[in-house]
C-alpha cells in the first residue's frame, strides 16, 4: 500500500500524525475561490516528475498517483516478473482526473485564443488516470478509471476484487487519486457544503466539509495472508443527485451488502471508518444508518477532519488507514485513528461512539473493520478489511 | 464467463429504434453527430437536467425493459469522454470568475447518467461509472461481467455512449467521433447464444482485424451481435478484445 495526503508523503509519517489526530497540516489557499481564502488538506511534499515520454499525462493528479505508486513499485515489479504484465490490471478511482490542468488551459485559451502547448486532452480525460499508471508501470492488463464521485476510490477496490475473482487478472493495482482544483472548491461552495473551519463531523455545530487531495494505491492479489479485502458492497439511492436519502437507507444497503459479501455478521466489525464529511445531511443520515446496522457501541471515526475530503480518493485513502491499523497492530492492541471534533453531539442524531485521541481497542480475535464512502448521484460503497486467519 | 445479450437498444441521430438498427447493420453507414433523442418518458424536472449524453444513454437504457425490471438491475454506465462540453462550460465560467451553478456542478460528475437513471427508475442497486480511453468498451464489458458475478448471474444493464469532442479539443481526436448510445442487458447463459470475452492476443482472431472501423466500438459490437460472424476482435493501441459466440472450442 502506498499513499500521500495532507498528513504526509509516506505511510510512516501519515500513521504517526493520524494517531496523534494532527490537524496542523490543514492550510489556507486563496487561489481556489475568487476573493476567498479556503482551508484545505493540501499535499505539501514535492511530487515526483512525470517522465518526459509520458508528458502528455503531466498533471498534479497523476503526480499524486505516481507518488503513491513509487511506494509499491518494488512489490509490483516482483509480481510482474512472476505473472507477466498482461495479467496485471489497474483500476483507479478519481472524480476530478486532471481537471486542474484543464482549468488553466481553458483560462489560457480565453485570454490568448489557444490552448497552452503543455495541455493534452489525456490530462482531463477520466480514463487517463489509469492509462498513465499502466503506461508508467508497463502494465498491459485492463486499465480503467472508476468515477462515481466520492465513492470512486472504494468502488475501484470493489472492481479490482471482481477482476481477480473473474480470473482476468492475477494482480490489480487499485485505489484512488484526486487533486484540489477550482471546480470542486467553487462547486461545493455553491452547494453551501464547505466549512470555514476544519470539518466537525457529527457535531451539533457542523458546518460542512474541508476539501483535501491525495492518493492511495494497493496491490491486490489472490494471496491469502496479510491484510485482506474481505468484502465490498454498493448501492444507489434513486433519490437526488447531490443530497443523500435522509434516513440513510442507501448507506445501510451498502454496509449490509459488504457484510454479506464478506460472509460476516455486523457483530464481527470492531471499527467503522465513517464517510463523515461534516455536512449536516451526510452526518445525519450516516448516524442513522450506522446505528441501525451496528448499534451505537461500535467505535467509529471520521478521518476527514485530518486530511480533508479527498473526494474520489477518499474511499481508497480511508481503506489505507484501515490497512495501516491492521498491518501495524502490535499484539492485541489495535490503535484507533481519532475523531477530531468539538465534542458536542447533535441531540437529533443517534449518538455514535467516536474514538478519542490515544484510544485503542484490544479485540480478542481477528480485527475486522469497515469503511464507508458515499457520493453524488446517490452512489454508495462500503469495504470490509481484516486480518487473515492463520 | 458465458453471457447472453437478453435485450439491446441503441440510439444515434437517424437510427433510433431496433428496426432501424437492424437495417443499419445490414448496410452500415457513418453515424450522425447532430440531434438529440426525445425523452418524454422522463418527468419534466429530470428532463431539464439531462444534457444530450444523458438523453442518449437514458433513451437506450429505458428501451431495454419494463420500469419494474429496470428498477431492479445493477448498472454499469461508461463513456470515454463524458459530458465534456458541460465541463468546458463550467471551466470557462471559472476562468471568467463567475459563480458556478450548484446544479451544473452536481451534474458534472462522470456518474451523472447512472445517477439520473437511478432517480428516474427508483433503482437502488449498485451503479458503476467508468472510462478507459480507447479501451472503454472492453473495460466496461469486464466491469459488467464483474457486476453479473456479484449479482449472482441475474441481469446487469450495461449502457455506453459518447458525443464528438467539442471543437476546442479537435487536435486530440484519435477515434471515430459520433453521437450515440448502446445499452445491453447482459445475463449469465449456457447455450448456443452464449458469448465469451477473451483478452490478449488471440492468434485465431488476429487475421480478422481489418483496419479501424468507421464507427465506435460499441456500435461495431452491436453490428457483430446482429450478424452471424463467429468472433469479433476490437483493438486499441494497448490491447485486443475478442468476443466469441457459441460453444467453447
Amino acid at each position: 500500500m502506498g499513499m500521500v495526503n495532507a498528513l504526509g508523503g509516506c505511510a510512516d509519517e501519515i500513521w504517526w500524525r493520524l494517531l496523534a489526530g494532527d490537524q496542523s497540516c490543514l492550510a489556507r489557499r486563496d487561489d481556489l475561490i475568487p476573493g476567498q481564502s479556503l482551508l484545505v488538506g493540501e499535499v505539501r511534499e514535492p511530487l515526483p516528475e512525470i517522465p518526459i515520454h509520458l508528458s502528455r499525462y503531466a498533471c498534479r493528479n497523476n503526480a499524486l498517483s505516481l507518488a503513491a505508486f513509487e511506494q509499491i513499485e518494488a512489490a509490483v515489479r516482483e509480481v510482474m516478473a512472476d505473472v507477466g504484465p498482461r495479467r496485471i490490471g489497474v483500476v483507479i478511482g478519481s472524480s476530478t482526473s486532471g481537471i486542474a490542468a484543464a482549468e488553466q488551459a481553458v483560462a489560457e485559451r480565453l485570454r490568448s485564443g489557444a490552448l497552452p502547448a503543455s495541455f493534452d486532452y489525456a490530462q482531463l480525460e477520466f480514463g487517463g488516470v489509469a492509462e498513465f499508471l499502466a503506461a508508467y508501470a508497463g502494465i498491459q492488463g485492463p486499465a480503467y478509471t472508476l468515477s462515481t464521485a466520492c465513492s470512486s476510490g472504494a468502488r475501484a477496490l470493489e472492481s479490482a476484487r471482481s477482476l481477480l475473482a473473474l480470473g482476468v487478472c492475477d494482480a490489480v493495482i487499485a485505489g484512488g487519486a484526486d487533486s484540489l482544483c477550482r471546480l470542486t472548491a467553487n462547486g461545493f461552495t455553491a452547494l453551501q457544503a464547505v466549512s470555514e473551519s476544519p470539518s466537525n463531523p457529527f457535531s451539533l455545530n457542523r458546518k460542512g466539509l474541508t476539501l483535501g487531495e491525495g492518493a492511495a494505491l494497493f496491490l491486490l492479489t489472490k494471496q491469502t495472508g496479510g491484510v485482506q479485502l474481505l468484502g465490498a458492497g454498493s448501492s444507489s439511492e434513486g433519490y437526488h443527485m447531490s443530497a443523500p436519502e435522509p434516513e440513510g437507507t442507501g448507506a445501510e444497503a451498502a454496509m449490509r451488502a459488504a457484510l454479506a459479501d464478506a460472509g460476516l455478521a455486523a457483530e464481527a466489525i470492531v471499527y467503522v471508518n465513517l464517510h463523515g464529511t461534516g455536512t449536516p445531511l451526510n452526518d445525519a443520515m450516516e448516524a442513522k444508518a450506522v446505528s441501525r446496522v451496528f448499534g451505537c457501541d461500535v467505535v467509529c471515526s471520521s478521518t476527514k477532519p485530518l486530511v480533508g475530503h479527498t473526494l474520489g480518493a477518499s474511499g481508497a485513502i480511508e481503506a489505507a488507514f484501515c490497512w495501516l491499523m491492521l498491518a501495524r497492530r502490535a499484539g492485541r492492541e489495535l490503535p484507533l485513528p481519532p475523531h477530531r471534533w468539538d465534542g458536542i453531539p447533535d441531540p437529533a442524531l443517534p449518538r455514535l461512539r467516536l474514538a478519542a485521541v490515544g484510544e485503542h481497542l484490544a479485540p480478542d480475535g481477528l480485527a475486522i473493520l469497515l469503511s464507508n464512502s458515499f457520493g453524488f448521484g446517490g452512489n454508495n460503497c462500503a469495504l470490509v478489511l481484516g486480518e487473515a486467519a492463520t | 464467463m458465458r453471457v447472453r445479450v437478453a435485450q439491446w437498444a441503441a440510439w444515434t441521430p437517424g437510427v433510433e429504434d431496433r428496426t432501424a438498427w437492424k437495417a443499419w447493420c445490414r448496410a452500415p453507414h457513418p453515424l450522425g453527430r447532430d440531434g438529440s433523442p426525445d425523452v418524454a418518458f422522463l418527468p419534466p424536472l429530470l428532463r431539464r437536467r439531462c444534457g444530450r449524453l444523458s438523453r442518449m444513454m437514458l433513451k437506450a437504457a429505458f428501451a431495454c425493459g419494463t420500469s419494474d425490471a429496470l428498477a431492479a438491475v445493477p448498472t454499469v454506465f461508461a463513456s470515454r469522454y463524458g459530458d465534456t462540453a458541460a465541463t468546458v462550460a463550467l471551466l470557462e465560467c471559472l476562468a471568467r470568475e463567475e459563480p458556478v451553478s450548484a446544479n451544473h456542478f452536481s451534474h458534472s460528475v462522470h456518474n451523472t447518467q447512472a445517477g439520473l437513471f437511478s432517480i428516474a427508475t427508483g433503482n437502488r442497486q449498485a451503479a458503476s461509472a467508468l472510462a478507459a480511453g480507447r479501451d472503454t468498451f472492453g473495460c466496461a464489458f469486464l466491469e459488467a461481467l464483474g457486476g453479473l458475478r456479484r449479482a449472482g448471474g441475474g441481469p446487469v444493464l450495461f449502457v455506453i455512449g459518447d458525443e464528438p469532442l467539442p471543437p476546442v479539443f479537435a487536435p486530440f481526436v484519435d477515434a471515430p467521433q459520433a453521437a450515440y448510445s448502446v445499452a445491453l442487458l447482459l445475463e449469465l447463459h449456457e447455450g448456443p447464444a452464449a458469448i465469451t470475452l477473451s483478452l490478449g492476443d488471440d492468434p485465431a482472431a488476429a487475421g480478422e482485424l481489418s483496419g479501424t472501423p468507421a464507427w465506435p466500438q460499441p456500435v461495431e459490437f452491436l453490428r457483430w451481435l446482429l450478424s452471424d460472424e463467429p468472433t469479433l476482435t476490437l483493438a486499441s493501441p494497448r490491447r485486443r478484445w475478442t468476443w466469441r459466440r457459441g460453444e467453447l472450442r
